[in-house]
């Protein structure tokens, strides 16, 4: 049982890896390049320590700012991109006075001129608490879980049980009835026949 | 039981209908997303956003293309209850022969769906086999029995080319059907490129392909640039627009254009026979060299496309879109794309008009080759509607940034059309969100409810709170699109886009799907909540923006309930006339009796 459990996952994850595979050739043959991305390593960080930053898709020609919590916020660094991949590789340094919780890091690249070029990427960090514990800040993506299920229909549930019930009351109701004056009109004796 | 059923029906239609005018503008509620694909537990299931199609005769009967992207097969989805479950159905509108249907491109649906008239589903989609090199033929699925099997026909056949005449369709990108005459006419339109080398290699072409006869035949793919970019002063116009003077530019003979003049000019009209043969200009030239690139130095051979960046085959389209209106007059939208330009200009979006299904074809710009235009491969859609005059009105929605120069910047913008593709309103933008912040909304779609209400949906990064993710987003016009509503996020949760494969390397990604029904308007789109970077998988979720109240779906127990006491009520009422006519027999005899005559 084991063993055959064990088999078929591999198969799983080989055929998942496979069809990656195929899926990953292809797409990269012939899909279109997607715009750059930001990715901070690790995720969960003290004030004042040092964050490894990465990412893809980047324009080679123009360096790379990255801020802190906003477009306009405090430079952390500035970084050239690979001229052969796009690809931006660094790290910075979270501001000694960075608050617990969430904060992220804005890239960007601008002319120049000034003015920004493409458009700026974000990544998360999660600044941890006093004693390194990490601090949940607001909700990421600010899930809205509380979503009503289903559609509204006209009419609810509990009104069509109640018009039921009243159907089957009153349905009940003209059984018996017509059931009583049936079998009351059997049981009725035939009136004597009037003798001369 | 049944009069009692129709009354109850048109009671609660009519208090419906009074309550639509009411909460016409504002929705109801926003539904708690459901997960369509549940039917599928393969741990590898990769699901591409849907497309959707509403019964006619039943807005709470919906059907959804369901594409799995990495078996790459095409199948279908379907929900009794306006989208709250779904099963997938067994049959496939692929031929064995062309299983897989997968188009590895951005920016739209896998697997278009639509219905026709008396019920008929049609399906169109791409066809191929490992065998097929680069070679994406195209068909259409037809179903009478609401998908349960399927009759499909080749539009498109590629199969066999090789070379340089190798022709990848892709992506179909639109379909339509005019259900105004005695048969179906179905309109099918892809992005035709083609596999030349340099110095021959030429610019994708917007196509069409004409069926007048429900399906069963097709015409030969029409092309929908109808020579506009033979005119010199259109190429000029393009070229214009490249941020830095380039020999291209500065060669071309028409350069004193002005811009906005070419682009009010009378349309280009010219003819198209219904089944022509393939231009020259997408065929391989027999002189052509052999398919190798050119390491030399050396310019390329005078006449051949390179040589000159100002020539019409270095002009064509892509992704082309479609809507018909009430006269059966079909429109196509498509984005301009490019070929052998040092610097590409900006894309520019036009329309193709034909009132007798593509034997003559007119266009018209809709944008000109704005400097906010992004998207040179897509990011368009359209539908019309019968309001806003004698000719309706067309709604377009497009990708175009309220940035100029901000690099991959996209927003949603809105226009339309009420003489007929002609002229086009100014861009309103469709996304509220602060532009200042810079954030991505693309990938659109837009779609007409019966009772004119347009719904817009879209993807959306501003609530990514630095997760590589982004939302789907959603926006309403109850007035034929002069205004449209707060946007509403429907992603109840961001979805992560660093799994799957709509973004980083893969970019297979599509515009949310929209039902659109009077009472609601069903959203769906790709998810990868259930999936991590191992499993790599998506699912289709969905969300209704729910306007009115829907009629209940009536149980099967509440039926029979029903169906139970009316019996026992007509037992009660046999009993009752039983013991009448018992009375009636046995006093009947005396009562004659005391009728007749003494004696």
């Amino acid at each position: 049982m084991g063993t055959a459990l064990k088999t078929s996952r591999k198969l799983v994850v080989l055929g998942t890896t496979a069809l990656t595979g195929v899926l990953v050739a292809g797409a990269a043959a012939w899909a279109c390049v997607a715009g750059p991305t930001l990715l901070a390593t690790p995720q969960v960080v003290g004030a004042g320590e040092t964050v490894a930053i990465s990412g893809i898709s980047y324009n080679a020609d123009l360096p790379v700012v990255v801020r802190f919590d906003a477009l306009d916020g405090p430079v952390l660094g500035t970084f050239p991109v690979n001229q052969d991949t796009d690809a931006l590789a660094g790290s910075v340094q979270i501001p000694a006075d960075a608050t617990p919780g969430n904060h992220v890091l804005v890239a960007t690249q601008s002319s120049e001129d000034g003015d920004v070029a493409i458009i700026p990427t974000r990544a998360l960090v999660s600044v941890a608490g006093p004693g390194g514990a990490p601090v949940l800040g607001a909700p990421l993506g600010e899930s809205d879980a509380n979503r009503p299920v289903g559609l509204v229909e006209a009419g609810s549930a509990s009104t069509q049980a109640l018009v039921l019930a009243g159907a089957g009351a009153a349905g009940v109701a003209l059984f018996l009835a017509g059931a009583a004056v049936y079998f009351s009109t059997r049981r009725q004796p035939t009136p004597e026949k009037a003798r001369p | 039981m049944n009069k009692t059923l129709t009354g109850s029906v048109v009671l609660a239609t009519m208090l419906g209908g009074m309550s639509s005018v009411a909460l016409a503008e504002t929705p109801l509620q926003v539904s708690k997303p459901v997960q369509a694909t549940q039917f599928d537990l393969s741990p590898a299931r990769t699901y591409g956003a849907p497309g959707f199609a509403v019964d006619p005769e039943d807005p709470l009967h919906v059907f959804g293309s369901a594409v799995d992207l990495r078996t790459q097969r095409c199948g279908l989805m379907e929900s009794a209850d306006g989208g709250q479950t779904w099963v997938k159905l067994d049959a496939s509108p692929s031929l064995d022969s062309y299983p897989m249907c997968l188009m590895t491109n951005s920016h739209t649906t896998q697997g278009k769906i639509a219905f026709g008239s008396g019920g008929t589903l049609y399906y169109g989609l791409a066809g191929w086999d490992s065998k097929d090199g680069f070679n994406r033929s195209i068909f259409l699925g037809r179903s009478d029995d609401a998908g349960a099997s399927w009759k499909t026909t080749t539009v498109r056949d590629t199969r066999g080319l090789e070379g340089e005449n190798q022709q990848p369709n892709r992506p179909l990108s639109g379909m339509a059907v005019d259900t105004s005459g005695d048969q179906d006419t179905i309109y099918l339109t892809w992005r035709q490129q083609n596999r030349f080398v340099d110095p021959n290699r030429i610019a994708n072409q917007p196509v069409m392909a004409v069926s007048t006869d429900g399906g069963a035949t097709f015409s030969e793919p029409i092309n929908l640039t109808s020579g506009v970019f033979e005119d010199e002063a259109v190429r000029a116009e393009a070229l214009e627009t490249v941020p830095s003077p380039t020999p291209a530019a500065s060669a071309s003979p028409s350069g004193s254009a002005t811009p906005s003049a070419t682009a009010s000019t009378a349309p280009t009209t010219s003819p198209a026979a219904p089944r022509p043969e393939p231009s020259p200009s997408l065929v391989a030239s027999p002189t052509a060299p052999a398919a190798v690139p050119s390491a030399s130095p050396a310019p390329p051979p005078p006449g051949s496309p390179k040589s000159d960046p100002d020539q019409a085959v270095n002009f064509g389209g892509s992704n082309p879109v479609l809507a018909i209106d009430d006269k059966g007059t079909a429109y196509t939208a498509w984005v301009s794309s490019y070929q052998n330009q040092v610097s590409a200009p900006n894309p520019g979006y036009f329309l193709t008009r034909t009132s007798d299904q593509g034997k003559t074809l007119e266009v018209f710009p809709i944008t000109g080759f704005a400097e906010n235009n992004v998207n040179s491969f897509g990011g368009i859609d359209m539908v019309w509607s019968p309001e806003g005059g004698n000719d309706g009105t067309l709604h377009v929605v497009h990708e175009a940034t309220r940035n100029p120069g901000v690099d991959s910047e996209s927003d949603v913008f809105h226009r339309t059309s009420t003489d007929r593709g002609q002229t086009w309103s100014e861009p309103k933008p469709v996304n509220d969100d602060d532009p200042e912040q810079l954030f991505f909304s693309g990938i659109p779609k837009i779609s007409i409810a019966p009772n004119g209400r347009l719904d817009a949906a879209w993807f959306d990064t501003r609530s990514d709170p630095g997760t590589t993710s982004n939302d789907v987003y959603y926006a309403s016009s109850s007035d034929n699109g002069a205004t449209w509503s707060k946007n509403v996020r429907i992603s109840e949760q961001s979805i992560d886009r660093k799994i799957g494969v709509f973004a980083s390397r893969f970019d297979l990604n599509a515009p949310p799907g929209i039902a659109s029904t009077d009472s609601f308007a069903l959203v769906g789109w790709d998810d990868t909540r259930n999936f991590d970077t191992v499993t790599e998988g998506q699912d289709i979720y969905v969300a209704a923006v729910q306007y009115d109240e829907i009629e209940p779906a009536t149980s099967n127990l509440l039926k029979y309930g029903l169906a139970a006491v009316v019996g026992l009520a007509i037992v009660g009422v046999l009993f009752v006339l039983l013991a009448l006519l018992t009375r009636r027999r046995d006093a009947g005899p005396a009562g004659v009796r005391r009728a007749a005559p003494a004696g």
